[in-house]
């Protein structure tokens, strides 16, 4: 083949061009210490690496999520521990009494004050929401009805689901204080599924009637004191304030609304509300479980996502990022070329035959 | 004199070694013959004589020029624009709408998390305008390519026309030498025009063939002259409502023959564009109505049913050719399937006209009917068309939900307050249920999107540019170096080689001087005959 100038000339500026573009391809890698820098470096392993982001974003939105809900169950979990604690106090007044109606008075007045704190309990807030209104999160869980003398639940038994990661979701994550459905236990509303008979320590018997039509959201128990006679008293509730309200003034031997009890009425009362609080405790204790249990359940879906997210993360370096070394290596290589390239054209496009004839 | 020849050839063939297009030239030498002399002359040689001038050329290695050429320019147009949008949706570097999109739906999980949360509500809201944002410069990109191509298709027109004229200028001017005797200008010539013809294949296919009789080349495009002899036909580029560019050339629309050279490639590049942009704004669009959708089923923080989160899609009506007129409104979103339409008539056979409405990207045929000029209403996937007045056969519209799908994606709510997070209005404000199925939307598979999710929608968009940048940018590959090689093997034969021409220097001069040293010699002798 005949060899010309100007083959010369386009040999060296491809070969220059070349090695530029591989020096460039190179630092760039080295600078970004990636070695996909766009789709078309590699299709297939961008549409990987962009699975995986969503994958990882989803994740850590799911991460954020529990931290969220754990942090919402550790609250209502503090809070119904506190509970817990009121209804033994309450617990305690009933077992400690003597009988002196300085005791009675004291007690009533001790009661109250757990009843209150019950109340502020029931009505907690967390990041400026209710905590045990369902849905109705704006609304306090409880309030007293001065016209039933009874404290009525405001909220309603929605359960909320938050996603826990890509296609996980956690259901029923808030505590509702009260549900009319028997089959749900709620911390402050009590749950009866059929009457239920007590036999007090006077020979009397109490008979504890669920009615779930007076309150669309709470169950009320309706109770009927009866001794070998007759029907001797009768009262209701419907949730753990209302019964250290009826305990409280049980002990003031008096009605809700002032009426007067007599002695053995108000013990009838307290025995009968005795084994109510004994019932409460166990809502709380099943409640409590749920929360655990759904802190496990986070706390496993949280583990999970971390693992996934590393695997996603590892993955997404296998793909994307530069083996330096190599890279460093292949560049020192294209840089060694690129010199002899330089060197060799600058001797090969000086000489001329020019250059020799005198 | 013949020496005198030579080595002004050399100098020339020095004078342009670095002329693009530039055959080295050689000198024909021929031995002087007798002519009528008899007898012991008639064995004398008369020397040497010029019979011509000529080229080193290879017509054939020209032509497999001509042909990489147009794959080369081709080629390196489509990496040239492919390139700036795989740059534009370079998710390798986190640019892009794959960043913006899940943030956008995981604000919703946020919103879900504390639905009465204002502070969770206003970041949706600030998340939804980046998304928006987003959206509308890689549209912007996308656009400003096309623009971009558009003006090059007319540029390109241009110098394709210039260079045309050129060519027949030459044409013209070859045949008028080589009909003489002036063997040596025609070469410089025909090289020249062997240049230009090489810058018109870089722009455009082209077929060409010389008439042996004069010298002439013909230059054709999409089976139309271009040049014929020293005539020119005019290529001209106009603009379709549909958004291209229409080539004619002789009255006749070739665009469809065009597929190689700079024109080839920006033809080309513009449908993939157009296929890129009509796919993000598919992507948008099914993102608009899938959340207004779902948001609509929700309800705000005052209890009221949610209003589209987004403004809603809008149809674009274009009219093509019409005396018709068409309205086009979307009656129900929930059965758009946000395909494009092409409204048309045909004739019924008895004096009258059925309407047609048709896929535009498939071709098929969604339904048909009579025609009434009065006002006739045709109800088809959740858009409602009404079709009125005098109709010609020509008659033809197009109606999309996807032409401003882009430019209108705006946020329809302003108040945070009126986030529809809750799916019924009796249990606010804590319900989430409403956010908690909007943030699951990216997931979510639709039949619009070929039974995708708008992940997995994106991701094929990202496939496909990066596919049709990876597919220009080999061919561009394969193109400069088969040109490359093929350019070496034309400057092997047609090439100057410096050496070499420095070499036949000496030797002309050489001969130069042998010559002037005979003539010296002669001039001696005949001096000793005078003084005799």
């Amino acid at each position: 083949m005949r060899i010309t100038s100007n083959i010369f000339y386009d040999h060296i500026s491809q070969g220059l061009m070349e090695n530029l573009k591989e020096l460039d391809s190179l630092s760039t890698k080295i600078s970004t210490g990636k070695k996909i820098n766009k789709p078309s470096d590699d299709i297939l392993g961008t549409l990987k690496t962009l699975d995986y982001k969503l994958t990882i974003s989803q994740n850590n939105q799911g991460q954020q999520n529990i931290i969220a809900a754990n942090n919402y169950l550790n609250f209502a979990s503090t809070v119904l521990t506190q509970v817990s604690s009121s209804i033994s106090n309450l617990k305690k007044t009933i077992l400690k009494t003597d009988g002196t109606s300085q005791d009675q008075t004291y007690y009533s007045q001790l009661v109250a004050t757990l009843r209150d704190s019950l109340l502020d309990l029931s009505n907690s807030i967390y990041l400026n929401t209710y905590v045990f209104s369902g849905t109705l999160s704006d609304q306090e869980s409880y309030s007293y009805d001065a016209a039933t003398h009874s404290y009525l639940y405001q909220g309603n038994n929605q359960q909320v689901s938050i996603s826990i990661g890509p296609g996980n979701t956690l259901n029923s994550l808030n505590i509702v204080g009260s549900s009319p459905n028997s089959t749900t236990i709620t911390p402050f509303g009590y749950t009866l599924a059929a009457a239920d008979t007590v036999n007090l320590p006077s020979g009397s018997s109490a008979v504890l009637t669920p009615d779930i039509l007076t309150n669309p959201n709470a169950t009320t128990v309706n109770v009927a004191i009866t001794d070998s006679q007759a029907n001797v008293d009768n009262f209701s509730f419907s949730n753990v304030i209302d019964v250290a309200n009826l305990i409280s003034h049980a002990w003031a031997q008096e009605d809700v609304d002032g009426t007067a009890l007599t002695g053995s009425q108000a013990q009838d009362r307290l025995e009968t509300l005795s084994g109510v609080l004994d019932q409460f405790q166990n809502q709380l204790l099943t409640v409590q479980g749920q929360i655990g249990i759904n802190q496990a359940q986070l706390n496993d879906q949280k583990i999970k996502l971390t693992s996934n997210t590393t695997a996603q993360q590892n993955n997404i370096s296998n793909i994307m990022d530069a083996d330096m070394d190599e890279t460093i290596v292949s560049l020192q290589k294209i840089s060694t070329n690129l010199n002899a390239l330089r060197a060799a054209s600058s001797k090969i496009l000086s000489q001329s035959l020019f250059d020799f004839l005198q | 004199m013949a020496s005198q020849t030579q080595l002004s050839v050399v100098s020339n063939n020095i004078s342009n070694a670095a002329t693009p297009g530039y055959s080295r030239e050689a000198v024909v030498l021929e031995v002087n013959s007798p002519g009528s002399k008899t007898g012991m002359n008639s064995a004398v040689g008369q020397g040497v004589m010029v019979t011509g001038i000529t080229r080193r050329y290879d017509a054939l290695l020209q032509n497999q020029i001509n042909l990489a050429q147009q794959d080369y320019g081709r080629s390196n147009t489509l990496s040239q624009y492919l390139s700036s949008i795989d740059q534009l949706f370079n998710e390798a570097q986190d640019i892009g709408l794959a960043g913006p999109l899940n943030d956008f739906f995981n604000a919703w999980q946020e919103v879900a998390n504390n639905p009465q949360g204002l502070t969770e509500r206003n970041l949706l809201l600030q998340k939804a305008d980046i998304l928006i944002s987003s959206a509308q410069q890689l549209e912007q990109g996308i656009t400003d390519s096309i623009g971009h191509v558009n003006t090059n298709i007319t540029s390109d027109t241009d110098q394709i026309n210039d260079l045309a004229s050129r060519i027949a200028l030459l044409n013209g001017q070859i045949t008028q030498m080589e009909s003489g005797s002036s063997v040596a200008s025609a070469i410089q010539l025909r090289d020249k025009r062997d240049q230009a013809l090489k810058e018109l294949n870089n722009l455009i296919e082209t077929s060409s063939w010389e008439d042996p009789n004069n010298g002439a080349i013909t230059v054709t495009v999409g089976q139309r002259n271009l040049v014929s002899a020293n005539n020119t036909n005019t290529l001209t580029a106009t603009y379709t409502s549909s958004g291209s560019y229409d080539l004619k050339l002789d009255g006749l629309n070739i665009t469809s023959k065009i597929s190689k050279g700079e024109m080839g490639g920006l033809l080309t590049v513009q449908e993939n564009l157009k296929t890129d942009l009509h796919d993000l704004r598919k992507l948008v669009a099914s993102l608009t109505n899938q959340v207004n959708l779902q948001h609509v089923q929700g309800y705000d923080l005052d209890g009221n049913a949610g209003t589209n989160f987004f403004d809603p899609l809008q149809l674009t009506v274009v009219k093509n050719a019409a005396t018709t007129s068409l309205t086009a409104t979307i009656t129900d979103n929930s059965l758009l399937t946000l395909d494009e339409y092409a409204v048309g008539f045909v004739d019924d056979g008895s004096g009258g006209f059925n309407y047609q409405i048709t896929n535009s990207a498939t071709g098929a045929v969604k339904t048909s009917g009579a025609y009434n000029p009065a006002g006739t209403t045709v109800n088809l996937e959740g858009i409602r068309f009404v079709l009125s007045g005098a109709v010609t056969a020509e008659d033809n519209f197009t109606v999309s939900p996807l032409t401003s799908a882009i430019q209108d994606f705006e946020r329809n709510l302003t108040d945070p307050r009126h986030i529809a997070a809750s799916s019924g209005a009796a249990t606010i404000p804590g319900n989430n249920a409403n956010a908690l199925a909007i943030a699951d939307i990216i997931n979510t598979q639709v039949s619009a999107l070929d039974s995708g999710s708008l992940a997995d929608y994106y991701q094929t968009l990202i496939g496909q540019i990066g596919g049709q940048s990876k597919t220009a940018s080999d061919n561009l590959t394969f193109a400069n170096n088969f040109l490359n090689q093929l350019t070496s093997k034309r400057d092997s034969i047609s090439g100057v080689n410096m050496d070499e021409e420095a070499a036949d220097l000496i030797r002309f001069q050489r001969s130069f001087q042998a010559a002037a040293r005979v003539l010296d010699v002669a001039d001696k002798l005949f001096q000793t005959l005078l003084n005799l």
